[in-house]
């Protein structure tokens, strides 16, 4: 290495003295030309340098220059956002030159983890998306802002848009555990598990994603689901001061609501229909009763400046957002400061972060969109019947499960208010030339303060005398990492090293306490103790409670990653990592400690010598990588055993004592989850990068899943013992396609399209370990809530062999003339009483692909922008259909209960068999999940400003969004983009929920 | 260089900081460790009480969807219409009074959980008590030897109730090996064999003198008088006289129980330490929750009439026939509500749902309909009111649960001596039975009137709902012989209910099933 450094720098002296040389018997010439662009405009203050000297010009308004230069030198031409050209004169007096605009493409900075790499150098499988490339409009979260853009990655809100609801389910290449939903780690700034609600969408600069394991092992046993990290906007280095203002004012109506029947069909087609029914003597439209037109506002405004050895960027945001259900509201206000100092020669860097977020939400109760669907459209909203007074005057339903929800609405407050401070410190010393050592410490605190008050005249709490309850929860994540980094070139050897260490705390703490029985209303939850409730104990709405968990995480880690003449490429990581949530038993040889190592390698075909003269191919690399990453338990404590009160209080014969016993079965091997995940890619450019794609391919592993097995019981206390057991398999294939089809002075046309494809298997959930070999092994899932008397009834089973999502139930195959279901039965032949064993697989609810598609187009001073996102295949389980698309239901139904085949159903009251007519779970209520949807259109205008205007402002934007414009799908819910296809029960679409909404926004942007 | 040796210095603090750093020990904050607990004498009584968590709660003996449900669901005693779409329960409470359950049949499930659950609990009891107190049980205190032999009974007790609904079982007498053979099916006369060895070997351990819901020597007696009752069922040979002698053991122990004058005293609010209850859950309201018969058996309206501040469920009642079984002198009768639920001004309540509108409440004795969508049904069938109705209260009556009392310890008696006299009640026999019989104001049984069949129905009216009809009518070969409303009998082998899918499939190859169909 040394001897290779040495060489190096020998051959440069050597270069040097030559050009010296050269110099020193020139000759002079006059050197004039034009520079223009690709569509044949001048180009005004190019700059023109004389190579290796100071000598240098600029073009004038016409594009022109002229200046005096040595007969043998070499030009180099250069302009922002153009790509520099060299030109040797070699006795030329006028040189033309038409500037191509420079592809960042490759030379692109992405995050990787612990360092960046060029997008040329990569070589696992990672997908990067620029501020400018966002979604567009008002986004609660910073993953709203990537929904549908990178290949793979499904992003679903939860919550519809409830704007007290702000988180998002991310899941990356299929489902790869059986605990739930897993989501991926993302590491804010180099904060590792940094709370995304500490970021504010307009602060962020890029979002990169690890996809596969060669890519996200570096972050071991957190990285299964894949990593995101997030890199905010720092100050600006042109020793400028800088502002920006950003607002935008929205609205929004629901963008599709089930279609019930209003109070006039109720009494034609319920009660003239003879099919039941009681009218109340009102008309009351119940959605409408507890909806809005809602009006939200957000604010930013973001300073910066500095130079390149002190900089920084402080921003501020205010949101205050309004939902469309009554009552759901959510109040942010967001600080920021980073800083950025050179000191000591500039050997030492420090890098400062900090960030504070306080956040007021009140919640909806979703419950009372599933009322406002199945109450009694001729029902008043208030009454003044005597009766009603416990209500507070709030009309009941004599059904036990029919609420009224304004009243719901009305008498219950539920607020929350969170914080969320990050700070962190990063302080880099450049030892030698290539040698870095960096130390960094971060602490993030999240606390939450939860207020519920229900009155006394609210009929869920009836006979408590009005439930009050707080609650308060603190987390503390603390880092401590340590890196050494080294960077080294020779010959067209280069090489980078990386020695890391890590070790995290997380403390969570936290309380609540309830008391019900209180003398007046109006105090909502803030007197806790004046209620009667704790001390009559009669209610069961009383009660405290309190916890507090830590744990930790070690590890050691290393990388390198080399590469030849910019061709070859190889990488490869390990990481060491230990956790408290595993005992001595987890691993056989390391015990507490995993090992999670990986390596990947990129071949640039492009620059190979026989490729030189494909002159439209811009890049083509092939990249193939290995990788192992983990997942760890939620749970705390698992691998121990803990005790704790068991049940009901036990009479000893002369008092209540409350019994002890363990709460689980003991597994002391519980470990992580591991997924060893193969990935092999391509990418591409071409057309002068304007046209360029890559496609991926990859095949994940993942064994040790943790999940609640079923264990004999006896002699197992449990029935179900959590342990490492379970095996899935995903392999998907992603495309990404870019391409600039129109690029002239006053148009520009951008459109990048993506689309995923992953399959799922269960390949192993029972077994040999628990003594279940060769048992038909499944889990039942997606259980239909109950209600209405019903104790519900199971719609998936998750089997061996069978993918993730597949529904399980009766076949349908009509309706007879009795109203009676009739179903397949297995054997192929038909029942009217299908028993157990007539369930079936009805279909898999996950889409065959998800895509997502984007376009910009520019023209002079204005901008179109829209993206769209769309799944195609699956199925979606309609419950509101379930419950709703049946007259049988005593309150209200669906209007297409009277439509089609179900119209059928509605002939049980005169001739039908009661068991043959009842509501059966059945693909009749399954419905294709593919859709096609606008997520959002921009159209901006940025005027070009009078020039003494533009002393002031450098920068205007005014724009207007419309959000979730128009679903093309044959759905007949809510909204089949907002059905979660994550976790154990993809495509269920529950009858509780909060309404999707089409939003508009006006939005202006200016800057100093 | 002065830089260098900073940076030395860094890397050196850095080192000695990451040592630090491996540190991965848990830090337990809000969650016990067993080591941590079970210390005192107070703790050590909670681990003993454990054992008996099963029986108590919602979900224990008396569960709906369980236990009890099994033992009454299936007999001729009670009925679950469907009521609109209340308690249709996806077939559920139908599959259990049609006798077409299923091996995956909910109160199948339940009820292994149940048993089991309570056998594995008590196994954690004793191997808990081997580690905290020593392997020897010759260095154990007067405390500990007793709350073994205790468990060891009621360990005894969940098999008894395992086997008497699942015929072939398990037997889990160690709870700590568990590995995949360790367990194994066992014929019903297997487990009739250990659970009685059990019980003899361990009852001269126990308490004499009772505790009131606690496993003492008269207990362990009527358990084994309960086994030896239904020998025949269990094993093919009858045990007549052992039966006899168990209950003697009992009547002649001087344990202190005795009948109450009135039929209702039993099952009063303030029954806790009753004279005439041998083995109770002991319920509260506020404690030990779970005596819910108030809310699934009363009407909706009845919320108003007893100011409860949750609306019963309207479920379970008894069917016409098994009310039509009651005299209208019998004291006994009065468990049955029937008639205008009427307020306290005198007033019939009055209720509406979708189909009927403002009509007076009045329950009616007969079930007209099994299932019916519009709930005209809803005031059908008489409602179970033995157990004191207590206005006011929630969720959760405070009377205590008779498992075991007295009047069966006479009842069974008499019932083992006419079969041992051929069926014919001996006049011991008739004394014991006309001592129940007493307090209802009805004639005293003659050697005329109380033959077999009639001994049956009079332990119907006089146990009614408290869990033994099931066992009554197999014991009587009623159960599976005779049709009743909604029910028409099907075959001998359901008997027995099948052991559960989700257990034969954890265990594979342990469990041969018993014909059951």
């Amino acid at each position: 290495m040394f001897t290779a450094k040495r060489i190096k720098s020998v051959a440069l002296t050597a270069l040097f003295l030559l050009l010296g040389t050269a110099v020193a018997f020139a000759q002079q010439v006059t050197v004039s030309g034009v520079v223009t662009d690709e569509t044949g405009e001048t180009v005004i203050g190019a700059t023109i340098q004389e190579k290796g000297t100071s000598n240098g010009t600029i073009t004038d308004f016409d594009g022109k220059y002229s200046f005096t230069v040595d007969a043998n030198a070499t030009l180099v031409f250069s302009y922002v956002g153009y790509a520099s050209q060299e030109i040797a004169l070699n006795g030329k007096t006028v040189v033309n030159v038409v500037m191509t605009e420079d592809s960042q493409m490759l030379a692109e900075v992405v995050a990787v983890g612990y360092g960046t790499q060029t997008k040329k150098e990569i070589t696992g499988s990672v997908s990067s998306v620029k501020a400018e490339e966002f979604n567009k409009g008002v986004t609660s979260n910073p993953m709203g802002l990537i929904q549908g853009k990178v290949a793979g990655l499904n992003i679903i809100k939860n919550g519809g848009d409830d704007p007290a609801q702000n988180n998002y389910n991310v899941q990356l290449r299929g489902v790869g555990s059986l605990s739930g939903a897993t989501a991926p780690l993302y590491v804010i700034d180099g904060v590792p598990g940094g709370d995304l609600s500490s970021v504010l969408p307009s602060d962020i600069e890029s979002i990169d994603v690890l996809k596969d394991g060669s890519a996200a092992a570096i972050y071991g046993t957190r990285a299964n689901a894949g990593v995101i990290l997030i890199t905010t906007k720092r100050g600006s280095k042109d020793g400028k001061f800088h502002a920006e203002y950003n607002g935008s004012v929205s609205t929004g109506v629901i963008a599709d609501a089930p279609r019930v029947l209003t109070a006039d069909e109720y009494r034609r087609l319920m009660i003239d229909g003879g099919l039941g029914g009681v009218d109340y003597g009102a008309n009351t439209n119940w959605l409408k009763a507890i909806t809005r037109t809602p009006v939200s506002h957000t604010h930013n405004v973001s300073v910066s400046g500095g130079n390149e050895n002190f900089n920084f960027r402080a921003s501020a945001g205010y949101r205050n957002m309004q939902g469309v259900v009554k009552k759901s509201d959510y109040e942010e206000i967001n600080g920021r400061f980073a800083a950025n100092q050179k000191t000591l020669n500039k050997r030492l860097e420090l890098q400062y972060d900090f960030s504070y977020t306080n956040s007021n939400k009140a919640w909806a109760n979703y419950d009372n969109l599933n009322q406002a669907v199945r109450s009694n459209p001729t029902m008043p909203i208030y009454s003044d019947d005597p009766k009603f007074d416990r209500y507070g005057g709030y009309y009941e339903s004599d059904n036990f499960y029919t609420r009224n929800p304004v009243s719901d609405i009305n008498q219950t407050t539920n607020d929350q208010k969170d914080q969320v401070v990050l700070g962190s410190i990063r302080a880099t010393l450049n030892i030698i030339e290539g040698l870095k050592f960096s130390t960094f410490y971060s602490i993030q605190n999240n606390s939450t303060w939860v207020g519920k008050y229900q009155a006394s005249t609210l009929r869920a709490v009836e006979g408590k005398g009005g439930v009050a309850n707080q609650s308060q929860a603190h987390y503390t994540q603390q880092v401590v990492e340590n890196t050494l980094q080294y960077i080294d070139q020779w010959g067209g050897h280069s090489f980078q090293a990386m020695l890391g260490q890590s070790y995290q705390t997380e403390l969570s703490h936290g309380f609540n306490a309830f008391n019900s029985d209180f003398p007046l209303d109006k105090l909502l939850y803030n007197n806790l103790g004046m209620g009667e409730g704790i001390t009559t104990g009669i209610s069961n709405a009383v009660g405290m409670g309190s916890y507090r968990y830590k744990d930790k995480l070690a590890s050691f880690f290393a990388r390198v990653m080399y590469n030849y003449d910019q061709r070859y490429f190889l990488s490869a990581s390990v990481r060491m990592e230990g956790s408290s949530k595993f005992g001595p038993k987890a691993d056989p040889v390391l015990g507490r400690w995993g090992l999670f190592p990986s390596i990947s390698g990129s071949w640039s075909i492009k620059d190979e010598a026989f490729m030189q003269d494909v002159t439209d191919l811009n890049d083509l690399k092939i990249r193939l990588g290995y990788g192992v990453t983990g997942n760890m338990p939620s749970s705390h404590y698992l691998y121990m055993m803990t005790v704790g009160p068991a049940g009901d209080y036990i009479w000893d014969g002369s008092s209540f004592i409350k019994p002890w016993g363990p709460t689980s079965n003991l597994n002391e091997e519980i470990r992580w989850e591991e997924k060893h995940e193969y990935n092999i890619g391509l990418d591409f450019a071409a057309f002068d990068n304007r046209f360029s794609g890559s496609i991926d391919g990859y095949f994940r592993n993942t064994t040790d899943l943790l999940y609640e097995y079923d264990v004999p019981m006896p002699p197992y206390p449990f029935g179900k013992m959590w342990a490492n057991y379970g095996q899935i398999h995903n392999y998907g294939i992603e495309l990404l396609l870019a391409g600039t089809p129109v690029k002239t002075k006053n148009w520009t046309w951008d459109i990048s399209y993506n689309m995923a494809w992953n399959n799922n298997k269960v390949v192993r959930i029972t077994g040999e370990k628990f003594g279940t070999e060769g048992v038909e092994a499944f889990v039942n899932t997606g259980y239909i809530s109950s209600g209405d008397g019903e104790t519900g009834t199971y719609t998936m089973r998750l089997a061996e062999g069978q993918p993730i999502g597949n529904f399980y139930g009766f076949k349908y195959r009509g309706i007879n003339s009795k109203g009676e279901w009739v179903f397949e039965t297995p054997k192929g032949g038909l029942t009217t009483s299908p028993t157990e064993n007539d369930r079936m697989i009805l279909g898999n609810a996950q889409p065959l692909f998800t895509l997502g598609l984007s376009t910009t187009l520019k023209y002079k001073e204005f901008d179109l922008g829209l993206n769209f996102r769309g799944q195609i295949g699956g199925l979606i389980f309609n419950e509101t259909r379930y419950f709703y698309e049946n007259t049988r239901g005593v309150e209200n139904c669906l209007l297409s209960s009277f439509e089609g085949e179900a119209k059928k159903l509605t002939a049980w009251a005169s001739s039908g068999s009661e068991t043959a007519s009842q509501r059966k779970f059945s693909d009749y209520y399954l419905e294709d999940a593919s859709y096609f949807k606008l997520n959002d259109i921009t159209i901006g205008w940025t005027p070009t400003l009078p020039a003494n205007f533009s002393k002031w402002i450098s920068y205007i934007r005014i724009y207007f969004t419309a959000q979730n414009v128009f679903t093309i799908t044959s759905y007949t819910g809510h909204d089949p983009a907002n059905v979660s296809m994550a976790g154990l029960t993809p495509g269920f679409d529950g009858r509780s929920y909060y309404p999707t909404q089409t939003g508009f926004n006006f939005g202006l942007q200016f800057r100093f | 260089m002065k830089l260098n040796r900073l940076f030395l210095g860094a890397l050196l603090a850095g080192m000695a900081f990451t040592t630090a750093c491996t540190d991965l020990e848990p830090e337990v904050g809000s969650d016990v460790m067993k080591d941590d607990y079970y210390q005192t004498e107070s703790q050590f009584a909670t681990l003993i009480a454990n054992a008996y968590s099963q029986l108590a709660g919602e979900y224990g003996y008396l569960y709906r969807e369980g236990y009890w449900g099994l033992q009454e669901y299936t007999s001729d005693e009670v009925c679950i219409p469907t009521r609109g779409t209340d308690w249709y329960d996806n077939g559920a409470p139908f599959a259990m009074m049609q006798h077409t359950w299923l091996e995956n049949s909910r109160e199948v499930n339940n009820g292994w959980s149940f048993a089991y659950g309570g056998v594995t609990k008590c196994n954690d009891v004793l191997n808990n008590v081997e580690i905290i107190k020593g392997e020897n049980p010759d260095e154990w205190d007067e405390v500990t030897r007793e709350g073994v032999a205790e468990t060891k009974v009621l360990r005894a007790f969940y098999h008894l109730l395992a086997m008497d609904v699942y015929g072939n079982v398990t037997i889990d007498d160690n709870g700590v090996d568990k590995s995949k053979d360790g367990m194994k099916q066992y014929s019903r006369e297997e487990v009739f064999n250990w659970i009685e060895k059990e019980l003899l070997d361990n009852i001269d351990q126990l308490k004499r003198q009772p505790v009131y819901g606690k496993m003492t020597r008269s207990v362990a007696h009527m358990i084994l008088a309960k086994l030896y009752l239904n020998a025949e069922v269990y094993t093919g040979t009858a045990r007549w006289q052992d039966c006899a002698d168990q209950c003697d053991s009992i009547i002649n122990g001087g344990y202190g129980y005795g009948l109450n004058t009135d039929y209702f005293t039993t099952f009063k609010k303030d029954n806790t330490a009753n004279q005439e209850i041998i083995l109770p859950i002991v319920f509260d309201e506020v404690y030990a929750k779970g005596n819910m018969f108030h809310l699934i058996t009363l009407h909706y309206a009845h919320q108003e009439v007893y100011g409860f501040t949750t609306q019963p469920w309207n479920g379970p009642c008894a069917y016409g026939a098994f009310y039509d079984m009651y005299d209208d002198n019998d004291a006994r009768k009065a468990q049955w509500f029937v008639g205008p639920i009427v307020n306290s001004s005198g007033d019939t309540v009055r209720y509406s749902n979708p189909t009927l509108d403002n009509v007076p409440a009045i329950i009616t004795k007969d079930i007209t309909i099994m299932q019916d969508p519009t709930a005209a049904n809803t005031f059908e069938g008489a409602r179970f009111v033995k157990f004191e109705i207590e206005p006011g209260i929630e969720h959760h009556a405070n009377s205590d649960f008779p498992i075991y009392r007295y009047a069966d310890v006479l009842m069974m008696k008499a019932e083992c001596l006419m079969r041992l006299n051929g069926g014919t009640a001996t006049g011991e026999a008739l004394d014991l039975v006309n001592q129940v019989r007493q307090r209802t104001g009805l004639a005293d049984y003659t050697a005329a009137t109380l033959n077999i069949d009639e001994l049956l129905n009079e332990r119907g009216r006089e146990f009614a709902w408290e869990g033994h009809r099931r066992q009554d009518q197999i014991r009587f070969d009623d159960f599976t012989t005779r049709n009743w409303q909604f029910m028409s009998a099907r075959t001998a082998n359901r008997k027995i209910f099948p052991i559960p899918q989700w257990v034969k499939d954890a265990n594979p190859g342990v469990y041969t099933q018993q014909p059951w169909q």
